[in-house]
């Protein structure tokens, strides 16, 4: 009977489901996209969980409002009569149907009769949907500040992207190629074992070669650093100093541990004054030689017999063979003697490993030094003992090759305090680069104060006046 | 289902046999037929010649009632309106009092110029107006039914005339304006009149009938919210009472009466009804609220300064009164 009005209440339920729906989304999407953006733009620290908080109020909020907005909003018979009446210009017929219901008279009867044959011959599209200006609004508003957050979540601001420097460009330079076959030739010419010279000089020469087709820096500085890591690889294997150090080092004897730094550090000479030391204090006073050899063998050669050394190693062997012979003594009459003999037999023996070490140290180290001069892998150290004589002849110089047999090295590269300079600037080993008629006066002034105190004849004296003016005169035409 | 049937097939009727006699006029017709179901009375008025007379005459022809017309004029005393005892001898010679009735004794009655009478003869009308009876030496004398006075009077010629008093106006359900007929209207009339000046209308409705019709038109359904605004519409005529609203606070001097009220929603169902509606709509309040409250709501002097009349307050007040 009533379907014909039930058709109209269904669209309008439909409607309010719309209506409810929307704003409910749309005030839920306000309230929780402010707090976002004033989160954002003001760049407030927030907890992690404030995207889950916000989706949470999200929910919230719309399930309320959708809730409440249904309720008011639900077609109830009446609301829909009204409705009905106001836009399909019934004149208050449909409410006069529901309101009167129950009512049986022949003009109700009649009046029902008429609105619902008036209802079903009107289309639903008729009764059309009504949405205020407060609603679009309020979608506006949601839309605006939902695109809003979308946008400043989706495009963040993109990092700043620094474009990655212009890897440097290498090529290799007639000053190179000198100081790498000067470096060559020292190795050769040195007294370096053949098992370490060997490898070394052909991995420069390999060096030489490769830098030739090298393009960039990075190449260059791999290819250097893989001969550095070598060489310093080849020499450990070829040096047993430190491995002896740390073992015979925690020996409780002092004879015993300071001829175990002497090793370590390679002093040819040191360890000789630690071995006449220990002479001493096995025939210092003849009487306790015996006691002291036992107490000796004690401290070193049942240190080193329950090392993990490997006791064919050469300079292991000989301080072994050493201590063995020593403690073959034992028993024997005209013990002093006995101990002068063995340890005169056995010094040599040390020492001369000890020299071969300490050449392969050197030789290495420069080596080393000088190739990472060469290729800029670090700054050339400071000599501050520079040219008063007291530096120790054990370190090398990494200015000056190794001079472990002088007579057979002469020139080559690094051997002057001036590295590298240019017209205007030059290398000062102290200050860096500096103004070349700075470093002219530096060393004039220096020159002045060894004539006044006597290092050098007066007699040069002139001729070094000359020389400077004309330096001088030199750059300040320059 | 007969008597609506029967309903609108008798006012189409009454409708039709008017128009052979009243050229135009229709809302004053209409309104008049729905006045006389409801059982009220109607003040015509109108500029002399727009077929006042003529209306009601053809009304008395058509409805096949008995009909009087009384000419209100300043001597006309009440008992010329109502009747008064006479003395007089019986078949025997004895002498008795008998009464006789005046012309206010049939049922559709034509008060002309009813202004142009006295205070103590318009008040005479009173009593019979709203209770369709009259008292003579304490005797009453009811009217038969149904029972319809159609006054009519003058709005220019004001001298020597007594306005009506407020109580006499209120029994009037309607009062209605007989505008002067358009041109078109005018040649029409004239040419019906060359023919004969006598009514043509034929009776098409008896009084049983029209009693009928006023009881089919007692259940036509008024929703609430129809019935509110109705009442809402009345009170908005009253200045005094608290929450009065601006219009009325500003033009109107004194507002309508609950008759007001009553004859509002009675003459909705006959006019909802007359339009093939079976209940009373926002359309049909709003289409009576002039005839009914204009000459119940009296306008002060603001609004003749502001040069409004009883009509403009009126549609001001439904502007202002929400449904």
């Amino acid at each position: 009977m009533k379907e014909s009005f039930n058709k109209f209440r269904k669209k309008m339920l439909f409607e309010a489901l719309i209506k409810s729906s929307l704003i409910g989304l749309s005030v839920a999407l306000i309230v929780v996209t402010i707090p976002k953006l004033i989160v954002h733009f003001g760049k407030i620290n927030i907890s992690e969980f404030f995207d889950l908080i916000l989706l949470l109020l999200f929910n919230v909020i719309f399930i309320l409002v959708f809730g409440l907005l249904f309720l008011i909003t639900f077609p109830k018979e009446l609301k829909v009569a009204k409705r009905l009446d106001k836009d399909l210009g019934l004149n208050q017929k449909v409410q006069t149907m529901i309101e009167f219901e129950h009512d049986d008279s022949t003009i109700v009867n009649l009046q029902r009769e008429d609105t619902l044959n008036i209802l079903s011959n009107i289309s639903l599209k008729k009764l059309g949907m009504k949405f205020s200006v407060f609603f679009f609004v309020l979608i506006g508003l949601a839309c605006a500040l939902g695109i809003t957050v979308a946008a400043v979540e989706v495009y963040e601001k993109p990092p700043v992207v620094t474009p990655e420097p212009e890897e440097p460009k290498y090529d290799l330079d007639n000053w190179t190629v000198r100081a790498l076959l000067d470096l060559i030739e020292v190795v050769e010419t040195s007294n370096v074992e053949k098992d370490l010279k060997d490898p070394v000089v052909n991995n420069l020469k390999e060096l030489l070669n490769s830098l030739e087709t090298v393009e960039l820096e990075s190449e260059m500085k791999k290819l250097v650093t893989e001969i550095i890591a070598d060489s310093l690889l080849r020499l450990d294997l070829i040096n047993s100093n430190n491995e002896v150090f740390n073992e015979i080092k925690s020996s409780s004897s002092s004879l015993v541990k300071d001829i175990a730094v002497q090793i370590n550090a390679l002093n040819v000479s040191n360890v000789n004054n630690c071995i006449e030391n220990i002479y001493v204090y096995l025939c210092g006073d003849p009487t306790t030689t015996s006691g002291a050899l036992l107490e000796f063998d004690n401290d070193f050669r049942t240190v080193i017999v329950n090392s993990k050394l490997n006791k064919e190693e050469r300079l292991t062997k000989a301080l072994l063979d050493f201590a063995n012979e020593l403690k073959s003594l034992e028993g024997q009459n005209n013990l002093s003697e006995a101990v002068e003999v063995v340890i005169k037999k056995h010094k040599e023996n040390i020492l001369n490993i000890l020299r071969i070490q300490a050449e392969n140290k050197l030789v290495i180290e420069y080596v080393v030094s000088q190739l990472e001069i060469i290729f800029g892998l670090k700054e050339p150290e400071i000599n501050d003992n520079e040219g008063d004589g007291t530096e120790n002849k054990g370190q090398i110089n990494e200015t000056e090759p190794p001079k472990v047999n002088e007579g057979e090295f002469e020139g080559g590269y690094g051997t002057g305090e001036v590295l590298f300079g240019s017209d205007d600037i030059i290398f000062d080993i102290e200050k860096g680069s500096v103004e070349y008629g700075e470093v002219i006066s530096k060393y004039y002034g220096t020159l002045i104060g060894m004539f006044n105190d006597g290092t050098l004849p007066e007699e040069y004296k002139e001729l070094f006046d000359k020389y400077f003016d004309g330096l001088f005169g030199f750059y300040e035409e320059e | 289902m007969e008597n609506v049937s029967l309903f609108s097939k008798t006012i189409e009727n009454i409708k039709n046999e008017i128009k052979k006699d009243i050229v135009g006029q229709d809302d004053v017709v209409e309104n008049v037929i729905i006045a006389i179901i409801a059982g009220g009375n109607v003040l015509l008025e109108g500029v002399p010649g727009v077929g006042k007379t003529r209306l009601v005459r053809s009304l008395g022809k058509v409805l096949s009632l008995p009909f009087s017309r009384i000419q209100f004029t300043p001597d006309l005393m009440p008992s010329d309106v109502t009747g008064t005892n006479i003395i007089q001898k019986d078949e025997n010679g004895r002498m008795q009092t008998v009464f006789q009735e005046g012309p206010i004794f049939a049922n559709l009655i034509l008060a002309d110029e009813i202004n142009r009478a006295t205070p103590k003869t318009q008040s005479a009308m009173l009593e019979v107006m709203q209770e369709h009876k009259v008292t003579i030496a304490n005797k009453t004398y009811p009217m038969a039914e149904p029972f319809f006075v159609l006054a009519t009077e003058n709005p220019i010629e004001q001298d020597g005339t007594y306005p009506l008093p407020e109580a006499q106006m209120d029994r009037f359900i309607f009062k209605l304006i007989m505008d002067f007929p358009t041109v078109e209207e005018l040649a029409n009339i004239v040419k019906m009149t060359q023919l004969t000046m006598d009514e043509t209308a034929c009776a098409v409705v008896d009084g049983p009938t029209i009693l009928a019709m006023r009881e089919t038109c007692k259940d036509v359904p008024v929703v609430d919210d129809v019935l509110n605004y109705a009442m809402n519409l009345v009170a908005a005529t009253h200045p005094e009472i608290e929450g009065a609203n601006d219009v009325a606070k500003k033009y109107i001097k004194y507002g309508a009466s609950p008759r007001a009220g009553q004859a509002l929603i009675t003459a909705a169902k006959i006019r909802a009804l007359m339009h093939g509606n079976y209940n009373v709509s926002y359309e049909d309040i709003n289409a009576l609220a002039f005839p009914v409250l204009r000459h119940r709501v009296k306008i002060n002097y603001n609004a003749v300064n502001d040069h409004l009349n009883v009509e403009d307050v009126i549609k001001l007040l439904i502007k202002e009164v929400k449904r």
